[in-house]
């Protein structure tokens, strides 16, 4: 599915690459209206896999030996500021996700959850003290009241 | 020969063995003699650790050479640290330093911020 905004061509596999190349090429110069949807979609907010977080799912691929790998992002209640974000590996697509990414590599997140994540990014933090899958510039979360750890938030 | 007493041994922070292997790996990355940890003022709970690498020891550091590896507590951490247990845990979603720390009265569900 055309799902992938954030997604670029450098980490995309060979597998993905492959079944790109299957899909028909959008002709060149259309200004046709499901791209343009795409795009606006894109400005309006969905959730924002970086880099890093791909990099990530490809290097955990790789480790399955190449097996697929899907990370569902969830808000659930809980955590100190009444929110809290989930991340978890999972083999299969529900009905209600929307997908991100293409290829072997994708992030899910259910339309409830994502009410609370547009316009948030999906990051892979590599720090001293950490590394591990976080979400960031969250534009739902009240930055005043969320807490420091950046685990659980507030909405606004 | 008397033994050296057990309290003085007693280093005043204690790690597990995948927190040493976890340090070794990052110091010799970096060609780094010490890691330091700290507590600052942050998070929900009142205080959050830090990491740093440190080339020096400060003055006042607490030194803890355990396992092969050399760590610093800052001067005014170690009342806040004494006694704790440093751990690595790592799966694929996640890796990272946790903190047993006896002194903690209270925490925050993250694990990164406490109170003492």
């Amino acid at each position: 599915s055309p799902c992938s905004i954030n997604s670029s061509p450098q980490y995309s596999t060979a597998a993905s690459a492959a079944l790109q190349q299957q899909q028909p090429q959008p002709v060149q110069e259309s200004d046709s209206p499901s791209s343009a949807f795409e795009q606006g979609g894109a400005d309006q907010g969905e959730l924002i896999v970086e880099e890093s977080a791909f990099r990530r799912l490809q290097h955990l691929s790789r480790l399955q030996g190449g097996k697929p790998v899907l990370l569902r992002v969830e808000v659930e209640g809980g955590g100190c500021s009444g929110f809290q974000y989930k991340f978890a590996l999972v083999d299969s697509i529900n009905p209600d996700d929307k997908v991100f990414g293409t290829g072997d590599c994708k992030v899910l997140c259910d339309t409830l959850s994502l009410e609370f994540l547009r316009g948030a990014k999906v990051e892979f933090e590599d720090s001293l003290m950490r590394s591990a899958f976080v979400i960031n510039s969250n534009p739902n979360a009240d930055k005043s009241t969320s807490c420091g750890c950046g685990s659980s938030f507030s909405v606004k | 020969p008397a033994r050296p007493s057990p309290r003085i041994k007693k280093q005043a922070l204690e790690l597990s063995d995948e927190a040493a292997a976890r340090i070794k790996q990052l110091l010799e990355a970096r060609q780094m003699e010490y890691l330091r940890v700290g507590v600052k003022k942050r998070g929900c709970s009142g205080l959050s650790y830090t990491l740093n690498y440190a080339e020096n020891k400060g003055k006042f550091d607490e030194l803890v050479d355990s396992k092969g590896v050399k760590l610093l507590i800052e001067p005014t951490a170690v009342m806040h640290l004494l006694g704790t247990r440093m751990n690595f845990v790592e799966d694929k979603l996640k890796s990272e330093f946790q903190f047993e720390n006896p002194n903690s009265k209270g925490s925050c569900g993250c694990g990164e911020s406490f109170t003492t």
